[in-house]
Protein backbone atom coordinates (compact mmCIF):
# COMPACT_ATOMS: atom_id res chain seq x y z
CA UNK A 1 0.00 0.00 0.00
CA UNK A 2 1.21 3.48 -0.94
CA UNK A 3 -0.69 5.87 1.31
CA UNK A 4 0.05 3.79 4.95
CA UNK A 5 0.34 5.77 7.91
CA UNK A 6 4.29 5.30 8.30
CA UNK A 7 4.73 6.19 4.17
CA UNK A 8 2.93 9.48 4.96
CA UNK A 9 5.09 10.34 7.89
CA UNK A 10 7.72 9.90 5.87
CA UNK A 11 7.12 11.74 3.02
CA UNK A 12 6.30 14.82 5.44
CA UNK A 13 9.40 14.22 7.05
CA UNK A 14 11.28 14.19 3.55
CA UNK A 15 9.94 17.29 2.43
CA UNK A 16 9.71 19.62 5.74
CA UNK A 17 13.40 18.91 5.64
CA UNK A 18 13.91 19.88 2.00
CA UNK A 19 11.40 23.19 2.19
CA UNK A 20 12.71 24.23 5.34
CA UNK A 21 14.52 27.61 4.25
CA UNK A 22 11.54 28.10 2.48
CA UNK A 23 9.75 28.07 5.29
CA UNK A 24 11.71 29.29 7.89
CA UNK A 25 12.74 32.32 5.66
CA UNK A 26 11.18 35.69 5.43
CA UNK A 27 9.94 37.41 2.15
CA UNK A 28 12.83 39.50 2.55
CA UNK A 29 15.15 36.90 2.70
CA UNK A 30 14.29 34.96 -0.61
CA UNK A 31 14.56 37.98 -2.76
CA UNK A 32 17.80 39.22 -1.80
CA UNK A 33 20.10 40.02 -4.27
CA UNK A 34 23.92 37.92 -4.49
CA UNK A 35 26.44 40.27 -3.75
CA UNK A 36 29.02 40.42 -6.96
CA UNK A 37 32.44 38.79 -6.51
CA UNK A 38 35.67 40.77 -8.20
CA UNK A 39 37.66 38.23 -10.19
CA UNK A 40 40.69 38.49 -10.48
CA UNK A 41 42.75 38.31 -13.88
CA UNK A 42 45.36 35.52 -14.24
CA UNK A 43 48.19 35.26 -16.15
CA UNK A 44 46.28 33.06 -18.95
CA UNK A 45 44.02 35.97 -18.94
CA UNK A 46 46.95 38.17 -20.00
CA UNK A 47 48.13 35.78 -22.51
CA UNK A 48 44.51 36.31 -24.47
CA UNK A 49 44.68 39.92 -24.00
CA UNK A 50 47.88 40.18 -25.51
CA UNK A 51 46.57 37.46 -28.86
CA UNK A 52 43.49 39.78 -29.01
CA UNK A 53 45.20 42.96 -29.69
CA UNK A 54 47.43 40.61 -31.86
CA UNK A 55 44.48 39.78 -33.77
CA UNK A 56 42.89 43.09 -33.76
CA UNK A 57 46.87 45.00 -35.02
CA UNK A 58 46.95 47.46 -32.31
CA UNK A 59 50.88 48.59 -31.46
CA UNK A 60 51.50 47.24 -27.71
CA UNK A 61 54.19 46.34 -25.97
CA UNK A 62 54.70 44.40 -22.66
CA UNK A 63 56.82 45.52 -19.05
CA UNK A 64 57.62 42.05 -17.77
CA UNK A 65 59.70 43.67 -15.25
CA UNK A 66 58.36 47.41 -14.68
CA UNK A 67 60.31 49.59 -12.24
CA UNK A 68 58.60 50.80 -8.72
CA UNK A 69 58.35 54.24 -9.84
CA UNK A 70 56.41 53.44 -12.68
CA UNK A 71 54.05 51.19 -10.96
CA UNK A 72 53.57 53.73 -8.45
CA UNK A 73 52.67 56.70 -10.86
CA UNK A 74 50.56 54.53 -12.85
CA UNK A 75 48.61 53.68 -9.15
CA UNK A 76 48.89 57.44 -7.95
CA UNK A 77 47.32 58.68 -11.89
CA UNK A 78 44.11 55.69 -11.07
CA UNK A 79 44.01 56.68 -7.10
CA UNK A 80 43.45 60.29 -8.28
CA UNK A 81 40.90 59.01 -11.37
CA UNK A 82 38.75 57.46 -8.75
CA UNK A 83 38.67 60.31 -6.07
CA UNK A 84 37.70 62.39 -9.34
CA UNK A 85 34.97 60.58 -10.48
CA UNK A 86 33.62 60.30 -6.72
CA UNK A 87 33.51 64.09 -6.88
CA UNK A 88 31.82 64.09 -9.78
CA UNK A 89 29.08 61.50 -8.78
CA UNK A 90 28.43 63.46 -5.56
CA UNK A 91 28.20 66.73 -7.73
CA UNK A 92 25.66 64.97 -9.63
CA UNK A 93 23.93 63.97 -6.89
CA UNK A 94 23.29 67.53 -5.09
CA UNK A 95 23.40 69.92 -8.65
CA UNK A 96 22.64 67.03 -11.26
CA UNK A 97 22.92 67.51 -15.31
CA UNK A 98 20.52 69.15 -17.64
CA UNK A 99 20.81 67.20 -20.63
CA UNK A 100 18.12 67.33 -23.48
CA UNK A 101 16.96 64.75 -25.49
CA UNK B 1 20.81 59.18 -31.23
CA UNK B 2 21.34 61.12 -27.86
CA UNK B 3 22.19 65.01 -27.71
CA UNK B 4 25.50 65.88 -26.41
CA UNK B 5 26.02 68.72 -24.18
CA UNK B 6 29.11 70.56 -24.49
CA UNK B 7 31.19 72.02 -21.55
CA UNK B 8 34.68 73.93 -21.38
CA UNK B 9 35.21 74.04 -16.93
CA UNK B 10 38.57 74.66 -15.66
CA UNK B 11 40.75 73.34 -18.17
CA UNK B 12 38.37 70.13 -19.29
CA UNK B 13 36.54 69.36 -21.67
CA UNK B 14 33.31 68.19 -21.09
CA UNK B 15 30.91 66.11 -22.77
CA UNK B 16 27.38 65.22 -21.31
CA UNK B 17 24.84 63.13 -22.24
CA UNK B 18 21.87 61.04 -21.65
CA UNK B 19 20.70 57.58 -22.98
CA UNK B 20 17.13 55.99 -23.16
CA UNK B 21 17.53 52.33 -22.04
CA UNK B 22 15.25 49.65 -23.26
CA UNK B 23 13.76 49.18 -20.00
CA UNK B 24 12.66 53.13 -19.93
CA UNK B 25 14.69 54.63 -17.65
CA UNK B 26 17.77 57.01 -18.54
CA UNK B 27 21.17 56.61 -17.68
CA UNK B 28 23.64 60.35 -17.97
CA UNK B 29 26.85 59.81 -19.12
CA UNK B 30 29.99 62.16 -18.99
CA UNK B 31 33.50 62.17 -21.11
CA UNK B 32 35.62 64.15 -20.13
CA UNK B 33 39.13 65.02 -21.56
CA UNK B 34 41.55 67.05 -18.67
CA UNK B 35 44.70 68.28 -19.88
CA UNK B 36 47.53 67.22 -18.48
CA UNK B 37 49.81 70.07 -17.07
CA UNK B 38 53.09 69.37 -17.55
CA UNK B 39 52.88 67.08 -20.42
CA UNK B 40 51.35 67.63 -23.55
CA UNK B 41 47.85 65.46 -23.37
CA UNK B 42 44.70 65.34 -22.46
CA UNK B 43 43.58 61.76 -20.03
CA UNK B 44 39.79 60.61 -21.19
CA UNK B 45 37.63 59.60 -18.59
CA UNK B 46 33.88 58.21 -19.25
CA UNK B 47 31.73 57.96 -16.22
CA UNK B 48 28.27 56.31 -15.81
CA UNK B 49 26.98 58.59 -13.41
CA UNK B 50 24.53 55.99 -12.17
CA UNK B 51 26.90 53.04 -11.74
CA UNK B 52 29.94 54.66 -10.69
CA UNK B 53 32.78 52.83 -12.11
CA UNK B 54 31.10 50.27 -12.78
CA UNK B 55 29.86 51.14 -16.30
CA UNK B 56 27.69 49.26 -18.47
CA UNK B 57 28.66 49.57 -22.20
CA UNK B 58 26.11 47.51 -23.42
CA UNK B 59 24.13 49.98 -25.34
CA UNK B 60 24.64 51.13 -28.89
CA UNK B 61 23.68 54.44 -28.00
CA UNK B 62 26.69 55.35 -25.79
CA UNK B 63 29.32 53.49 -28.34
CA UNK B 64 27.93 55.91 -31.11
CA UNK B 65 28.17 59.09 -29.13
CA UNK B 66 31.84 58.18 -27.70
CA UNK B 67 32.87 58.08 -30.51
CA UNK B 68 31.29 61.07 -32.14
CA UNK B 69 32.76 62.75 -29.24
CA UNK B 70 36.00 61.40 -29.91
CA UNK B 71 35.77 62.36 -33.26
CA UNK B 72 34.56 66.13 -32.20
CA UNK B 73 37.68 66.38 -30.11
CA UNK B 74 39.85 65.45 -32.63
CA UNK B 75 37.96 67.66 -35.13
CA UNK B 76 39.37 70.77 -32.79
CA UNK B 77 42.53 69.30 -31.55
CA UNK B 78 44.07 66.80 -34.81
CA UNK B 79 47.45 67.13 -32.69
CA UNK B 80 46.53 65.79 -29.31
CA UNK B 81 47.65 63.07 -27.17
CA UNK B 82 44.98 61.35 -25.68
CA UNK B 83 45.48 58.46 -22.65
CA UNK B 84 43.96 56.53 -20.04
CA UNK B 85 45.12 54.16 -17.42
CA UNK B 86 42.86 51.08 -16.25
CA UNK B 87 43.95 48.61 -13.44
CA UNK B 88 43.72 44.96 -14.99
CA UNK B 89 43.94 43.20 -11.85
CA UNK B 90 39.49 43.59 -11.60
CA UNK B 91 38.23 41.09 -14.39
CA UNK B 92 35.66 43.98 -14.89
CA UNK B 93 38.42 46.22 -15.85
CA UNK B 94 39.85 43.45 -18.38
CA UNK B 95 36.66 42.91 -20.32
CA UNK B 96 36.12 46.78 -20.44
CA UNK B 97 39.26 47.02 -22.48
CA UNK B 98 38.80 44.06 -24.75
CA UNK B 99 35.26 45.79 -25.42
CA UNK B 100 37.29 49.16 -25.82
CA UNK B 101 39.51 47.32 -28.18
CA UNK B 102 37.03 46.23 -30.31
CA UNK B 103 34.88 49.43 -30.54
CA UNK B 104 39.08 50.63 -31.96
CA UNK B 105 39.28 47.95 -34.06
CA UNK B 106 36.88 49.58 -36.55
CA UNK B 107 38.22 53.02 -36.59
CA UNK B 108 41.61 51.79 -37.05
CA UNK B 109 42.28 53.67 -40.39
CA UNK B 110 41.42 56.82 -38.37
CA UNK B 111 43.31 56.94 -35.11
CA UNK B 112 46.37 55.00 -33.83
CA UNK B 113 46.24 52.88 -30.79
CA UNK B 114 49.14 51.69 -28.85
CA UNK B 115 48.78 50.13 -25.55
CA UNK B 116 51.36 49.35 -23.18
CA UNK B 117 50.50 46.59 -20.64
CA UNK B 118 52.76 45.89 -17.13
CA UNK B 119 52.47 42.13 -16.99
CA UNK B 120 53.97 41.46 -13.61
CA UNK B 121 52.10 38.34 -11.36
CA UNK B 122 49.93 40.33 -9.75
CA UNK B 123 50.32 43.63 -11.14
CA UNK B 124 48.46 44.07 -14.04
CA UNK B 125 47.90 47.62 -15.50
CA UNK B 126 46.91 49.18 -19.06
CA UNK B 127 47.78 52.47 -20.43
CA UNK B 128 46.78 53.00 -23.48
CA UNK B 129 47.12 56.31 -26.09
CA UNK B 130 44.96 57.30 -28.89
CA UNK B 131 46.40 60.00 -31.53
CA UNK B 132 44.84 61.01 -35.04
CA UNK B 133 46.96 59.55 -38.14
Amino acid sequence: MLFTANNIFLFFRLYSVLLQPFLKAQPKDLFKTKKTVEMETTAADMVQLCAYLDRAGANYTIDTNPSEEKVGKIKQAIARKNQLIKEAINSFKTNGISVSF
Amino acid sequence: MAKVKYEYALGNHVYQFAVILFDGSVVPYQVTFERDLYVDRSNVTLLNFYEGDDNKYFCLDVKETVIRIFNTFFGMFPYEKVYFETDLSHKRNYFKLMKFIRWAEAHSKTYNLIVDVVNKPGVYYAYITITKK
